[in-house]
């Protein structure tokens, strides 16, 4: 594999956008990103599309809109795991030599309220299964093994939300207490509503260079070490809720093919689509072993300052889930954090990032990304 | 889902179902050429790949609680504040099932639990869907 730098980033900003298009939101995300590698659109040699519900070819319609020419484009969906699967592919076209410069493109218009539903339905939704739910038998699993208590998971969304605050790209922001958290209304338990991640509507974006390009650029600061992707495709076997299979699988992967190891990492943007998300991908990703994420909450080892700051960005739970632009915007604001230039929540000095993302838990079937990036 | 006239519809009759010993059972799947068992019959067996080779076979009787939780915010025709949860059945399936139980301490990992018919939610015409439930007790 050739090295692989990111040298642009840009994002919309999340709410549900009842009002603007999804070519009105990608435009933002794009010009943006274009703006800050300082090219243009005709520099652009193929562009990946992530999205879970836009219809067919919704890359190509996009970039119409937006003039490009008539290069490849590849629209993917992976459910949440879209976005970072995009990059995936982006990284991998670039290192086999293929693509010099490429757009990664996450987008998503959910014209809905509520919890995110999927199409596929399922007899257990027939039984009342519920997207949350899923979250939350993992979660009250973990409880009952490991004794994690609700004070807890109510601390993370508490620290993401506050972290968001001041994301002036996030769709929530509004700092909150562990005792705000708790006091609203229950979900599913332990779940109560701060602990659950928003459906909203927008578009994130990066340029992927090969080397001479981002030499060219003078843009060589972040690199690309490793993207992984893992699927979860359980059918009928016993599965252990309290660890994300998939997940740790991506991390492993990307572990053996960056040669970067968890404990290195200075900074994390993962799938907190709920509280007990995040705390179960601190075990997934190894920055903690089995059980041990308790152990990271009660330091607070992940809050900004802490020894190993996750979702310094406000994560889902403060930005808002557009699904397949969700893995793009984690990469984009790790890549700030990189460069020193993250507008909230700067950590000092970072030089290893990872980013993790994770769709379809619940219905048997999902995928996980999980990338690596370096100064 | 089948309508009997009494206000009471089934839920999918090819996952769960009354058998001939008069008890309600999740409705099986076991292939005649490998013997690999799932809840659900598919036309192609997923383990060996035969086809049409899977024979309804009555499971779920009997299982424990693996996780259960209540889901307090509802979807539309679900009784408030109902239990769900993943339930280890004998058979060695992992299943989500509803959970029911007279004493709601008794709903916690590890718990026997028993299979019966109950209602599991209403349609918009107010009848009761039919599924499985599992009870603790």
């Amino acid at each position: 594999m050739q090295p692989v730098y990111i040298v642009g980033v840009g994002s919309s900003r999340f709410d549900h956008h009842w009002e603007l298009s999804l070519e009105h939101l990608a435009a933002h995300a794009i010009q943006a990103a274009l703006k800050d590698a300082e090219i243009g659109r005709d520099d652009i040699d193929f562009a990946y599309v992530s999205h879970m519900s836009q219809g067919e070819i919704v890359g190509q319609r996009v970039l119409k809109q937006l003039d490009f020419p008539e290069i490849p484009v590849v629209n993917i969906e992976n459910a949440c795991a879209g976005g970072g699967t995009a990059f995936r592919e982006a990284w991998v076209a670039i290192g086999a030599g293929l693509s010099d410069l490429v757009l990664v493109l996450g987008i998503e218009k959910l014209a809905q309220k509520g919890f995110i539903r999927f199409k596929e339905k399922s007899f257990e939704d027939q039984l009342g299964f519920v997207m949350p739910a899923s979250y939350a038998l993992a979660g009250r699993r973990h409880m009952s093994e490991y004794g994690t208590t609700v004070e807890e998971l109510a601390w993370i969304a508490s620290k993401n939300r506050t972290n968001g605050a001041s994301n002036e790209r996030a769709m929530f922001r509004k700092a909150c207490s562990i005792e705000d958290v708790l006091s609203s209304p229950t979900i599913v338990d332990p779940l109560t509503l701060l602990q659950c991640c928003a459906p909203a509507s927008g578009a994130a974006a990066l340029v992927l260079a090969s080397r001479s390009a981002a030499e060219r650029l003078g843009r060589t600061r972040v690199r690309v070490r490793a993207s992984a992707v893992a699927s979860r495709m359980n059918r009928s076997s016993p599965e252990d809720l309290t660890i994300f299979r998939a997940t740790a699988r991506a991390a492993q992967a990307a572990y053996e093919l960056s040669g970067i190891g968890p404990e290195e990492a200075d900074v994390v943007e993962l799938h907190d689509a709920f509280s007990v998300g995040e705390l179960l991908h601190y075990e997934g990703l190894g920055l903690c072993g089995r059980g041990e994420s308790r152990r990271l909450v009660s330091e607070r080892a992940t809050a900004v300052g802490g020894s190993i700051p996750v979702n310094p960005s406000g994560g889902l739970l403060a930005r808002g889930h557009p699904i397949g632009a969700t893995g793009v915007a984690q990469l984009a604001e790790l890549s700030l954090q990189l460069r020193g230039q993250a507008s909230v929540n700067q950590v000092h000095a970072p030089k290893v990032a990872i980013a993790q993302c994770q769709g379809g838990t619940g219905v048997g079937a999902g995928a996980a990304v999980v990338s690596i990036l370096s100064v | 889902m089948n309508t009997d006239g009494t206000g009471q519809e089934e839920i999918d009759p090819a996952r769960f179902r009354s058998f001939s010993d008069g008890n309600w059972y999740l409705v099986g799947g076991r292939c005649r050429h490998c013997s690999t068992l799932s809840w659900s019959i598919a036309a192609v067996c997923p383990s060996c790949w035969a086809e049409n080779s899977q024979e309804e076979v009555p499971i779920g009787r009997r299982g424990q609680i693996y996780s259960s939780t209540v889901v307090r915010r509802v979807p539309a025709g679900f009784p408030q504040d109902y239990i769900i949860g993943f339930i280890d059945l004998d058979e060695g399936l992992r299943v989500m099932g509803r959970i029911v139980a007279e004493d709601e301490t008794r709903v916690r990992p590890g718990a026997p639990v028993v299979l019966e018919a109950g209602a599991v939610s209403t349609t918009k015409n107010g009848s009761s869907v039919i599924g499985p439930v599992y009870r603790a007790s």
